[in-house]
């Protein structure tokens, strides 16, 4: 694929639209007279079925032709949204998906018998409809000067004006009138560019909306003006003098020339909301171009190099004295951080892109499982870095479906638990310092400390009355093969999923919390970093080599007394202002020789409810730490996330700081024993 | 410099659009630097397009200010009567578009 295939293109745009589609359905599914989302379907629909057909998708085209007509009688009254109607419109969507994606692997019969229940829902309601519809269309006719000038390219780009103007007399009665005064004489004709506008006096009885449909595919780069024309407008429009007379006499638009400055009567203004669409279509939309993700990966790749870069001019110049040398230095620091900063925010994606997806998915799980369940969001506009996002996908399904299918109870029980019958999931994120912190909370049951105690036993993850915190106790869903639930279901129960949620959060060096209260309901945290290419992170040294901490992790630092290690032998534990906090020896773990700093420093992380020290030789400082992956050699090497070049042009690690603090745990008893 | 030639005809009898529409410029424009009476022959023409008629309509700009005679060979073939139709540069019923006479043999 190049980034100019249209085809891959059309699927990328589709791809949004069909989102856009499946948000507005649900929507309309909650509030089905709201004439919001149910133009913005109809849009959908409409831009699907246009481009699929102008770019070879002659599948999908015409199989959203039949459900984009059917949301054209909806607009008009004609078919309500009936929740059997949204619900054929979801599964007709997932099939346009299909069909665009992969048309070999397309459904004949499942897309024939989606139609089928479409005529079948749409027929039933036209009987009905259909009296009252004609009556109120002869009522609602108005005239309308559509005025319109395309993009010089637009030939070039495959756009027919000839179509557009037969969609326009698909509306009503059109009287079109070319205005030619903008074409040259031939020796300076571009004669691929369009050097036409077009004048049309519209009588119709469909809404400014539609005629504004016609120009979905061209809107951003036309200029186009749509007036209501008076009554007495429209009876004299209807012989098209006035038209003439502008086409002929009047002062027709040049090329340079906007039609918005073409000298005319308003036979009467257009009201504030008539006006306000059609000022906002008709912008450019030069506010935001589109751009392959694997550039912005490029680009991101290319500042932390800059950032590395920049690291080592600093070292270079560290024992210097030319202060010009040093001035030029500063200055490329403060531009390579703004670009870093800037590169950072265009790959920032609002959590909403993610969020929105779980609306079906609880939907269709709650229709399946025969609960009634709402998801509500907040803090939607909380920007995470865009890959981020797409991993963040199937844990989420995870952790959804749990809520659903264990969490919340049936609609019977929860009344006889004195809650409402309707059950909730709540979603929510939000910044914390460098963290993104988001939340899944359902008003369930809340998790079984005793059977996760039981099953946990059993499974031998834990001794038998083991003295366990709810944190730690909770923790162990996450475990692989845990699952407390009694019956499987083709939802979830089979213990396949938390752990995947649990391993894929680790590797975006993110956190898990979880709190429960019994019969209140469970909540799950999770905190994660805001980037995956660059983090700040504390630079120590252990032994000879070179680490960095993750910021995020560390509470605080410390010096370890030389004789913590005589009095206190086998107990590796601090008192941290009365707070006995245990620590790990770095130089154990990582089994390093050199003889130890005098003076060893102990950096205090925290890691879920935990607070661990780790010991060091020297606190270098913190470091703008350039993530880069380990090779596949060193893939499996545990404790470490990744790796780092320092200004030197040497390699540090970075910790992995769970896996640390669970290796550390794991070597606690082996210590104590000996 | 030769005299000009009375009368040029000009053939158009394949699809006239976007992807011949150079061709068809300079055509146009040989017959109108070396005839005084051009006559363009679309009878035979097979598909049409916004750029063909716009170079008719370019030529005629150009026939106008050279003072020489440029019309259209009748009858229009179905595709070209078509798209002038549905352009807005003919009208079936009503008042005439101001050159309609043009598209219907006039000069």
């Amino acid at each position: 694929m190049t980034a100019g295939d249209p085809g891959q293109i059309f699927r990328e745009e589709a791809a949004e639209l069909l989102a856009d589609l499946e948000a507005a359905l649900l929507q309309l599914e909650q509030n089905p007279t709201d004439r919001e989302p149910l133009d913005t379907a109809f849009r959908a629909l409409h831009t699907i079925k246009g481009s699929g057909s102008m770019f070879g998708f002659e599948g999908a085209a015409s199989f959203t032709h039949h459900l984009e007509s059917a949301f054209d009688r909806m607009r008009k009254g004609e078919l309500a949204a009936t929740p059997a109607m949204i619900g054929i419109a979801l599964a007709a969507k997932d099939h346009i998906r299909i069909l665009i994606d992969d048309p070999a692997s397309a459904d004949a019969a499942a897309g024939d018998g989606i139609l089928a229940r479409l005529v079948e829902q749409s027929g039933s309601a036209t009987l009905s409809a259909c009296p009252r519809q004609e009556h109120d269309d002869a009522e609602r006719r108005a005239s309308w000067r559509v005025r319109f000038r395309l993009a010089p390219d637009v030939l070039e780009r495959g756009t027919n004006p000839l179509l557009l103007l037969d969609e326009l007399r698909e509306l009503g009665e059109a009287e079109v009138v070319a205005l030619t005064d903008g074409v040259p004489p031939l020796e300076e004709l571009e004669p691929t560019r369009c050097h036409i506008a077009w004048d049309v006096i519209l009588t119709t009885a469909h809404p400014r909306s539609t005629i504004e449909d016609v120009f979905i595919f061209v809107i951003d780069e036309t200029e186009l003006t749509i007036e209501p024309l008076s009554a007495s407008a429209s009876a004299s429009a209807s012989v098209s003098a006035p038209v003439l007379a502008m086409a002929s006499d009047g002062p027709a638009p040049s090329p340079q020339e906007p039609l918005d400055a073409v000298p005319q009567a308003r036979p009467s203004a257009p009201s504030k909301a008539e006006a306000g669409p059609e000022k906002g279509r008709a912008q450019p939309a030069t506010n935001s171009i589109r751009v392959p993700a694997e550039r912005l990966d490029d680009l991101m790749d290319q500042v932390g190099e800059l950032v590395i870069a920049h690291a080592r001019l600093k070292q270079l110049i560290s024992d210097g004295v030319d202060l010009q040398i040093k001035s030029v230095t500063e200055e490329i620091e403060r531009l390579s951080n703004g670009l870093r900063d800037i590169t950072m925010g265009i790959r920032m994606v609002p959590v909403e892109s993610l969020f929105g997806r779980f609306r079906r998915l609880v939907r269709d799980l709650s229709q399946e499982l025969g609960k009634d369940v709402v998801l509500t969001m907040s803090g939607e506009e909380t920007e995470l870095d865009k890959t981020m996002i797409e991993r963040l996908n199937d844990p989420l399904v995870h952790i959804i479906r749990n809520s659903l299918d264990h969490g919340l109870e049936p609609a019977a029980d929860r009344v006889a638990a004195g809650k409402p019958p309707q059950g909730r999931i709540h979603l929510s994120a939000r910044h914390a310092g460098t963290r993104v912190l988001m939340t899944i909370r359902d008003d369930g049951r809340g998790l079984d400390r005793d059977r996760i105690r039981a099953k946990a036993e059993e499974q031998d993850l834990i001794p038998p009355g083991a003295k366990l915190s709810d944190a730690e106790l909770f923790q162990l869903i996450f475990h692989p093969g845990f699952s407390t639930a009694r019956t499987l279901t083709s939802v979830s129960g089979r213990g396949i999923g938390m752990d995947v949620v649990k391993r894929t959060i680790d590797g975006l060096r993110g956190t898990i919390e979880v709190s429960s209260t019994a019969g209140g309901g469970t909540e799950i945290t999770l905190g994660l970093p805001l980037t995956l290419a660059i983090i700040d992170g504390l630079l120590v040294r252990v032994g000879q080599g070179r680490y960095v901490i993750p910021l995020f992790a560390v509470e605080e630092c410390v010096e370890l007394p030389p004789d913590v290690e005589r009095r206190h032998a086998n107990r590796n534990f601090l008192n941290i202002r009365g707070a006995l906090v245990p620590f790990l020896r770095l130089r154990d773990s990582f089994g390093v020789r050199h003889p130890p700093d005098l003076y060893q420093k102990v950096v205090i992380i925290s890691s879920g409810d935990k607070r661990v020290g780790l010991v060091v030789d020297q606190v270098l400082g913190d470091h703008q730490t350039v993530i880069k992956s380990m090779s596949k050699l060193h893939a499996d090497v545990a404790n470490f996330s990744g790796a780092t070049i320092l200004g030197d042009g040497s390699v540090a690690l970075i910790m992995d700081i769970a896996q640390i603090v669970a290796a550390g745990q794991i070597q606690e008893p082996r210590r104590e024993a000996s | 410099m030769a005299d000009p030639t009375p009368h040029v005809t000009v053939v158009f009898d394949k699809p006239a659009t976007i992807i011949s529409i150079e061709a068809i410029c300079n055509h146009l424009n040989d017959a109108l630097q070396t005839a005084s009476v051009v006559e363009v022959d679309c009878r035979a023409v097979t598909e049409v397009d916004v750029c063909f008629l716009q170079a008719l309509i370019s030529a005629r700009v150009v026939a106008k200010r050279r003072g020489v005679e440029l019309r259209l060979r009748q009858p229009l073939a179905r595709t070209l009567s078509d798209a002038l139709e549905r352009s807005g540069l003919v009208a079936k019923s009503g008042p005439p578009r101001p050159d309609q006479a043009f598209w219907a043999g006039g000069v």
